[in-house]
Parts: C-alpha cells; sequence; structure tokens
C-alpha cells in the first residue's frame, strides 16, 4: 500500500465521531494548559494519562496529540498579551510578541503565530510521514546492540539538552535508571529492591513518578507564591488581521521555523523549548532589521511559534518508528501505548496500521481544529489565566490522586506520588531537572534488556557491540555531536583570549 | 545549605543501592546476572554523586534558609497526600477526598471555612460522578457513594 493509501486509510480512523470529539476535547486541553503557566503539555498528559485508560489506544494516541498540539497553540496567546509564557516553549516569543501588542499589532502577532503553527505543524505532519516510514524500515534491521546505543544516546543527549547543571541532570538520569531496576527481573525472576512489598514486583510505575514530580511537585512549588500579575491587553476580531507587510515579513521566517523545529525535533532533549531560541536566533541574524528584534519585529513571533510546532511533529519521529521516546512528553505517550499494551517500535507500522496512520491523520485535522478555534477564542482562553490559584492548585492536586488510584487501584501507588510529589518539590527548587529522570525510568528496562542480549550474543565481548556498522555510526555521530560544541567554545575562548593581549 | 543536605541524601541512596545490587548475582559479561545492570548503574551513581557531594561541601555554605521547604502550603499539600490514602483506606472515597480539598482549599487561599467546604464539596461530588459515574472507575465505596451509583444507575 502506498503512503497515499495509508494515509487515507487513516483519516478513516482519524474521522469517527469518537476520535474527533477527543481530538477536539485534547486541542482545548492543550490549548488551556498552553495559556495556564505552570502545568504545561507534560504534566498535564502525565495526568490524562490515567483517563486514556477506557479509550482504545488509538483514541488515546489521537488526544495526547491533541495535547501537545494545543499547548503549543495554547502558549503563544499568553505570550502575546500578557508577556506571560504559559510554557516554556512561549518564552522567546514573549520579547516580540508582547511589543507588538503593546503597540497595538497583538492581533496581527496572534494570527501570524496561528497560521506559522498551523503550517509549520502539517509541514513536519509530512517529514513525520516520510521520516517515520524510512526510521520504522531501517530499524527493523536493529539488533539489541543497536536498541542499547539508540536509548543510551537518547538519555546522553537529554541530559546535555536539559539545561541547568550538568552533573544533576547525569544524576537524575542514574536516577532514573536506578529506579527502573525495582521490581522482578524479567530473565532470572529474582526480586530487586521491592523490601518485600508485593505492589512493587512490578516495578514502579512511571504514572504516578511522572505525576508526583511534575503535578505535585508544580502545585507544591507554586502554593505559596504570589500571583503573576499582567495586564491583560485586549484584541477586537479586527484587529486580527495582519497588513500586508507583515504577512511578507513572515513567510520566510515560518517556513525556516518548520524546518529548523522538525529537524530539532528528531534530536532526543526538551527539543520545542531549544527550537525556540535556534529560530528566534536565525531570523535575527539572516533579517535587515536585527535592531528591531526585541522591539515588536514580527519575524520574532512567525520563526519560534513555527518552530515549536514543528518540533512537536519531528518529537514523534523516533516514537513511532523506533519506540524510543527522545522527550519527556513522548515518554508519557509510551506510557499510554503500553497501558493499552502496545509496544511502539519498528513493527507497530506494520502490526498495528490503523493506529499509526489513524494518529498522523488525526494531527492533520487536530492542526485545522486549532487554527479554526485559536483565533476567535482568543480573548476567552486568555483570561483563562484569571482563574485564581487558590482554585486552580486543589483540583491539580485531586486529579492527580484519583487519576493514579483510578488506574491501579493501590494504595502503594498513592504513596509513590506523594514521595515523587515531595522529590520533585525538593529537587526542582534546586534545579536538578526531572525529565531525565522520568525518561531513564521509561527507557531503563529496554536498556537493561537490550544490553544483557547484546552481551549473550556477543558472549561477553564488548567490541562487536561498539563496532557493528549501524551502532558504531551512531556512536561516532553521537561523539561529534556532543564534542563539537564543547571544541568550538574551547576555540572561540582562545581567541578571544588571543585577542586581549 | 540545602544544597548540602540533598547532595548527602542522594550520595546515602547511592550508597544504599550499591550495597543492594552488590547482593545479587551480578554474574559474568558472558551470563548477565540480575545485579549486572544495577551495579554498573550504582558504581555510576556514585562516582558522579560522589564528585557532586565533594564540590557542594567544598564550596562555601550557600545563605539560604530551610525555610522554604517548611512553608506550611507546601508541608500542608505533602501531609494531605500522606493521609489521603489513609482516610481512602479507612473511610470511604468522597468522606476522604470532602477532608483534602476542604483542607487543600482551606490553605491554598480561601479565606472562609464555609467558602472552603462548600468548593470542596462540589468538586468532591462532580469528580465522583465523573471517575465512578461517567468512568466507571471502581472507588473505595462506602453506603452514601452506593445509593448515588443507584440512583444514577451506574451500580449497586
Amino acid at each position: 500500500m502506498s503512503v497515499l493509501h495509508q494515509l487515507a486509510m487513516g483519516f478513516q480512523v482519524a474521522a469517527t465521531p469518537t476520535n474527533l470529539a477527543w481530538a477536539l476535547v485534547g486541542a482545548l486541553i492543550g490549548t488551556v494548559v498552553g495559556v495556564l503557566p505552570g502545568i504545561g503539555p507534560l504534566g498535564s498528559m502525565a495526568i490524562l494519562l490515567s483517563y486514556t485508560l477506557r479509550m482504545d489506544a488509538t483514541t488515546a494516541m489521537i488526544f495526547f496529540a491533541g495535547i501537545y498540539y494545543g499547548a503549543m497553540y495554547g502558549g503563544s496567546t499568553t505570550s502575546i498579551l500578557l508577556n506571560i509564557p504559559g510554557e516554556a516553549a512561549s518564552v522567546v516569543t514573549c520579547i516580540d510578541g508582547y511589543k507588538m501588542a503593546k503597540k497595538g499589532r497583538g492581533g496581527a502577532a496572534l494570527t501570524i503565530s496561528a497560521i506559522g503553527s498551523f503550517v509549520a505543524g502539517t509541514l513536519s505532519i509530512v517529514g513525520l510521514m516520510f521520516a517515520a516510514s524510512f526510521l520504522a524500515d531501517a530499524a527493523l534491521k536493529f539488533g539489541p546492540p543497536e536498541f542499547f546505543a539508540m536509548s543510551a544516546i537518547g538519555l546522553l543527549f537529554l541530559v546535555r539538552l536539559s539545561g541547568g547543571s550538568l552533573t544533576k541532570n547525569v544524576i537524575m538520569m542514574l536516577l532514573g535508571l536506578a529506579l527502573s531496576t525495582v521490581g522482578t527481573d524479567r530473565l532470572h525472576g529474582t526480586s530487586r529492591f521491592t523490601f518485600g512489598i508485593g505492589e512493587l514486583g512490578q516495578g514502579v510505575d512511571f504514572l504516578p513518578v511522572a505525576m508526583g514530580l511534575f503535578g505535585i511537585g508544580e502545585v507544591m512549588l507554586t502554593a505559596g507564591e504570589s500571583e503573576a500579575a499582567g495586564e491583560l491587553i485586549r484584541i477586537r476580531m479586527r484587529d486580527l488581521l495582519p497588513n500586508a507587510e507583515e504577512w511578507r515579513r513572515s513567510v520566510a521566517p515560518i517556513f525556516r521555523g518548520s524546518f529548523i523545529g522538525f529537524l530539532i525535533g528528531l534530536l532526543p532533549g526538551p527539543s520545542p523549548v531549544i527550537s525556540t531560541f535556534v529560530s528566534y536566533l536565525t531570523e535575527k541574524k539572516l533579517s535587515k532589521r536585527p535592531h528591531e528584534f526585541g522591539e515588536g519585529a514580527v519575524e520574532g513571533v512567525a520563526g519560534p511559534e513555527s518552530a515549536n510546532n514543528a518540533a512537536v511533529g519531528g518529537a514523534y519521529v523516533p516514537l513511532l518508528a523506533l519506540g524510543v521516546p527522545f522527550t519527556p512528553a513522548m515518554a508519557v505517550v509510551v506510557g499510554a501505548l503500553m497501558l493499552h499494551g502496545v509496544t511502539p517500535g519498528p513493527m507497530m507500522m506494520a502490526e498495528r496500521p490503523q493506529l499509526f496512520w489513524g494518529v498522523i491523520a488525526s494531527m492533520y485535522i487536530g492542526n485545522v481544529m486549532l487554527l479554526v478555534l485559536n483565533l476567535p477564542l482568543v480573548q476567552l482562553f486568555a483570561m483563562i489565566t484569571k482563574v485564581p490559584r487558590k482554585v486552580l492548585l486543589p483540583l491539580i492536586t485531586l486529579m492527580c490522586l484519583v487519576g493514579v488510584y483510578s488506574v491501579s487501584s493501590s494504595y502503594v501507588d498513592l504513596y509513590v506520588l506523594a514521595l515523587f510529589g515531595v522529590v520533585g518539590f525538593v529537587l526542582r527548587g534546586l534545579g536538578y531537572q526531572p525529565a531525565p529522570l522520568v525518561l531513564a525510568l521509561v527507557i531503563g528496562p529496554m536498556m537493561e534488556t537490550a544490553l544483557r542480549e547484546s552481551l549473550m550474543i556477543n558472549q561477553g565481548a564488548l567490541a562487536p557491540m561498539v563496532f557493528r556498522p549501524i551502532a558504531g555510526t551512531m556512536y561516532l555521530a553521537a561523539a561529534v555531536a556532543l564534542a563539537v560544541p564543547a571544541i568550538v567554545r574551547v576555540l572561540r575562548r582562545r581567541r578571544a583570549a588571543e585577542l586581549a593581549v | 545549605m540545602k544544597e548540602r543536605i540533598v547532595a548527602a541524601a542522594i550520595l546515602v541512596f547511592a550508597l544504599v543501592y550499591a550495597a543492594g545490587s552488590l547482593a545479587l548475582k551480578v554474574g559474568t559479561l558472558a551470563e548477565p546476572g540480575a545485579g549486572q545492570f544495577p551495579a554498573l548503574i550504582a558504581v555510576a551513581l556514585l562516582a558522579v554523586v560522589g564528585v557532586h557531594a565533594w564540590r557542594t561541601f567544598r564550596a562555601p555554605a550557600a545563605e539560604d534558609s530551610l525555610r522554604g521547604w517548611a512553608r506550611l502550603e507546601p508541608a500542608g499539600v505533602a501531609a494531605s497526600l500522606v493521609i489521603y490514602p489513609v482516610l481512602l483506606r479507612t473511610v470511604s472515597f468522597l468522606a476522604a477526598t470532602l477532608v483534602v480539598l476542604f483542607v487543600l482549599f482551606r490553605l491554598l487561599g480561601f479565606k472562609r471555612n464555609a467558602t472552603s467546604f462548600a468548593t470542596a464539596l462540589v468538586a468532591t461530588l462532580v469528580s465522583f460522578l465523573v471517575f465512578a459515574g461517567l468512568l466507571g472507575v471502581v472507588l473505595p465505596s462506602s453506603a452514601v457513594e452506593q445509593s448515588i451509583l443507584s440512583v444514577l444507575g451506574a451500580g449497586g
């Protein structure tokens, strides 16, 4: 079957009333969490993970895709109208978006942002479609050494790109890997670190850990802080239309942002956030009016807003094609798939084509929904930021508690949630990023299995694991990618020192 | 101060984890045992945390106090989370959720008990209707929950 035939089948799956309804609900929830500072798409997906249990796997994936895209759309609204980024990927939009709004061009900024997000989202889905098909075919040649290489490299990149202290990120990753070893060993049936608690025999569940670190941790960090007050700039419908000059200046940044976002989305790490910074810097460098950046340049909105949406499509590629989540949000998606008994990976496209192509088709539909929803309702979404924290925080806590309990009916999981809530509060307050821990917890079992199988196949020899053509190329590429920035930094410093002399 | 406490706590965790992993069968490279992967992680964790703790303790202690951790609001949220499973096990969903939500609303902003109670009651009932009624989740029930579900025709 050709790609177009498969996509047509995907549209049949995605266009059922149930899936359309959940795509809409996901897009709406995503927009709301994108608008609200704090929780973000990752936290909300973790909180809502348990709610997907009653859906089938395809619907759950469509719902999550809607949330992820919606959050990218929603995040720009408050950045532009309130100067408060709803989530990290919209921080850059504050710089020029809010300045545009102050000059009375907020409506135009919102429209450019929505159109850019739509174009980028759509282009990245086209990219996802072809890249995932290609990669999934290639991944059929992967053996345990390649899967081990990929997971290890994925974690290393995440640690490098997560921001903050590198040492703290490594510690969080190792803690995540350590947690992933709790439970009954699959190969030998030995109990590991269960301390006689029967429920831990199944391992530490990903859901209460993610909900605790992101959901409860956020509630505890935010509790007691004063609310961010911003002046909400009002937009009328007629203000939404950009002028000819703004359109002209936005076209190239939208396409460049889409390209940059998709490429960065393929890499492990918080790709939507990184892509916005790269896009902003690129636009500033290429602009004939760099002095306007920071003062309300429309390119500073068009590029980054396109990039963060395109990164979402890119982030789905390694997950759908290889079964390896490279971002924490994708780890939640893996969690949802596993709850439904689906193992993501190269075989998914062949074994569950409805799921694979249904999700892809739903992304096209979701993008159209978001475009239609966002512009007319922009003022309404912006007003959501006015919901007081004293109402929001207890409700988020309630959702986490009931959400965790409803999945497993386990009291132990509720204690795990409480424990990781406190851990998240303490560690995040000191700059420890929770993402490497969560991702390592999800990838850990796969890494361990791949490592053991590789060692047994090669009778304990390490060299054949590293020097196989595909695995070796992966290690080499990763080494170059990780080393080059450091080398460039050293060279720049030397040059600066020489110039100073 | 906080940095030092956390570094020390992670170091203790790493030591306990290392001891636990060595107690398992590590095996050989050709025949890996259940403890091999944990042992590898333990070695890496001990090395990184060791260096981190050494650096943290060598650096001049930061002026931060422990007050941030002991603030009433986060401490109250943590306490509610610990109490919730106990209440859920001993009473039922509605009572446990109402108590915890009331405490949270009171703690996180509402000045008046009546407002906190009313909001908690509405949120509790809505969450019960959504989870037990709509989504069919089995929640710890008493006679009250059972009768609500009977009225809804969602269970007995």
